[in-house]
């Protein structure tokens, strides 16, 4: 009666929610710290060691393209934060991608995924954009997912792989089945161990420098507020996990272009006023986690700038001029600026110090962790 | 509820108005001329352009024989798990470079003489949105996937083209689909620009006739050639230059004319 009452309960919230969404999964281990709240999963997706190993073969694995030569883990590198140090990445046909890739570090947390795209709520649908988009084309597998499902159901390994993980599954090697595992493992990568989670969360008060120390008062001080979008566990405004009641989305225009003296932003990086078509959604982007942010550059979403002194000089000029040019304008005169964003001053001193805090968030066991790294490498060595 | 529904199909069953078999169909066209994936077809656009098709395929859903008296009847779609299930059928001549053609929706009416057809150029909403991953066919067909549009391509036709007098040759894509699309909590979603056009053929008997897409016509004001780099109507709003001409031939966009692109052969 108990379970049938929770079973009952569970469908009702599911539904409630928008169907396979944010549910809270008890029997997966977290690798997390005991302060930290557990993340949400979809209720058809359940957490499971055998679906993160599996899904860890299939983010290296370059058969997911059309030529070969594309892994999700290209674009995505461990140690560069599972970013791209290159400003934007290059799909299968050489199309360049608008977009500098994101980071991928605590994005079970994210309630929202992407740069700029209110709808991309689940990642299971989002892996669907790089494999068969053609807008840019990344992997590009439009039209090929027979061969790439016959080459998975070819492959012993995968076989095993595939049977441990969806062992109740009907159709066992599928689309449904390849994106849920590289979703799983994505929910996978976690980070809470950078020297700030132990000065902060550890009791290890020599964990950071004291510059480090001081950088964080000028990031959660009332004059510069960098934590005013980049607050929380997660340094974002966009966060979803079991201890809250609603998810919070945001998304924000830094005004790094004015074209126009219209608050224009480059036609192929408009954010998400390409999806909403609200002309007030424009140049609204979603604010990142700045963990690991140091390892993760160039930075913002067309990796247009190039290191962290320069990300606060942006933001201390309250928005970023371009002289000449077809982009020229000076973004802090935007008449779509965030509210938030007024600019403010800041020593040479100041601005290493807050340097040396977005530094303690790099979380090193993270970008060296070997259950998150390439297992075809470690089998050829 | 149910009785009354289970009651009603026995009634239709037993013969109170017979039901009869349609198949209706489908052609491409460009002008008077056949298409074929990949295969050269000259003269298109505002340049005159030759164009090879790499992709032509579409969606119709919401299908409906016209009786003479205006009446409008809707076509119970087969659902054979391929290329029509849910009242949505894929039409298809070349798919992901490659001759693959499919040019017939069938399904049932009741029996009676009809004069005329309706039917949407694309997926209704209700199944436009949702887990394609594990959709039924033909809605799990990735070529027509627009996952970044949280959606389907309705209607998808790429070429390649060059200038007669053999300048280089570039793309020239349309995607039509919703956009525009929003949801307050992951569930039902709200499009501004659902771009989904009803076409409506009258002299149509499914007996004797093809509807045919013009593809002359969906490009007629189109300049195949204008970038070297390859022109994309991706149904984005401020992409005019690009969208207006195949737009307006379907009948979209402010100020919308009757469609041209579609008639009765």
């Amino acid at each position: 009666m108990r379970g049938l009452l929770a079973f009952a309960f569970a469908a009702i919230a599911a539904l409630v929610l928008g169907g396979a969404r944010a549910h809270a999964d008890d029997t997966y281990r977290w690798n997390i710290p005991s302060v930290i709240p557990a993340p949400l999963v979809p209720a058809d997706n359940a957490m499971t060691e055998a679906k993160v190993n599996l899904g860890r073969f299939l983010f290296y694995d370059k058969r997911l393209s059309a030529n070969g030569t594309i892994s999700c883990a290209s674009c995505h590198r461990q140690a560069y934060a599972f970013s791209d140090p290159r400003v934007v990445p290059v799909g299968v046909t050489g199309q360049k991608h608008p977009r500098h890739a994101m980071r991928l570090v605590n994005v079970a947390y994210l309630p929202v995924l992407t740069w700029a795209n209110p709808n991309q709520r689940a990642l299971e649908s989002q892996a669907l954009v790089p494999m068969f988009g053609e807008h840019p084309v990344e992997m590009g597998l439009g039209g090929r997912e027979k061969q790439m499902l016959a080459m998975l159901k070819a492959d012993v390994r995968y076989q095993r792989l595939f049977a441990e993980a969806f062992p109740d599954q009907y159709d066992q090697i599928s689309l449904a089945t390849v994106t849920r595992a590289i979703s799983s493992f994505e929910r996978a990568l976690l980070s809470f161990d950078s020297p700030y989670d132990q000065y902060r969360y550890g009791h290890h008060p020599d964990a950071i420098s004291a510059a480090a120390k001081r950088g964080e008062g000028l990031f959660f001080g009332e004059r510069i507020d960098c934590a005013h979008c980049h607050g929380g566990i997660n340094f974002t405004d966009n966060i979803a996990h079991v201890r809250l009641r609603a998810p919070e989305i945001a998304f924000h225009n830094t005004a790094l272009y004015n074209i126009g003296g219209t608050g224009a932003y480059p036609h192929d990086n408009r954010g998400i006023e390409e999806i909403t078509e609200n002309p007030a959604d424009m140049g609204k982007f979603r604010t990142p986690s700045l963990r690991n942010i140091a390892a993760g550059g160039p930075f913002m979403h067309d990796g247009s700038v190039k290191s962290l002194e320069e990300a606060i000089d942006h933001y201390a000029a309250g928005g970023r001029t371009i002289a000449a040019g077809p982009y020229a304008g000076d973004g802090s005169k935007s008449p779509l600026r965030d509210t938030q964003l007024r600019g403010f001053k800041i020593t040479p001193q100041e601005r290493s110090d807050l340097v040396a805090f977005l530094q303690s968030l790099t979380d090193d066991k993270f970008l060296h962790d070997p259950r998150f790294s390439d297992p075809f490498a470690a089998e050829a060595k | 509820m149910k009785r009354v529904s289970f009651l009603a199909a026995a009634l239709l069953l037993l013969g109170a108005t017979p039901a009869e078999r349609v198949g209706l169909r489908f052609a491409v066209s460009a002008g008077s001329a056949p298409v074929a994936c990949q295969a050269k077809i000259p003269g298109l656009g505002t340049t005159r352009a030759t164009i090879v098709p790499q992709d032509l395929r579409f969606y119709v859903s919401e299908v409906k024989l016209v009786r003479s008296d205006g009446t409008e009847v809707p076509v119970a779609l087969d659902d054979d798990r391929a290329w029509q299930a849910k009242g949505v059928a894929l039409l298809s001549w070349c798919a992901d470079g490659k001759s693959d053609v499919h040019d017939v929706v069938t399904g049932t009416v009741p029996a009676g003489t009809y004069r005329g057809v309706r039917f949407a150029l694309g997926v209704p909403d209700a199944l436009n949105h949702a887990d394609a991953t594990i959709a039924e066919a033909p809605l799990n067909v990735t070529g027509m996937y627009w996952s970044w549009r949280s959606g389907y391509k309705f209607l998808r036709f790429d070429v390649r083209s060059s200038r007669e007098n053999g300048a280089s040759p570039s793309t020239w894509l349309v995607h039509l689909g919703s956009t525009g699309c929003t949801t307050a909590s992951g569930g039902a979603y709200d499009c501004r620009h659902p771009n989904r056009p009803t076409i409506a053929l009258r002299n149509y008997d499914w007996h004797a006739n093809a509807i045919v897409l013009d593809v002359a016509q969906l490009v007629a004001k189109a300049d195949l050639t204008a970038h070297s780099g390859g022109t994309e109507c991706m149904s984005d709003p401020s992409d005019d230059a690009e969208c207006a001409p195949p737009f307006a031939a379907l009948g979209l966009g402010a100020g919308a004319t009757p469609q041209s692109v579609f008639h009765v052969r």
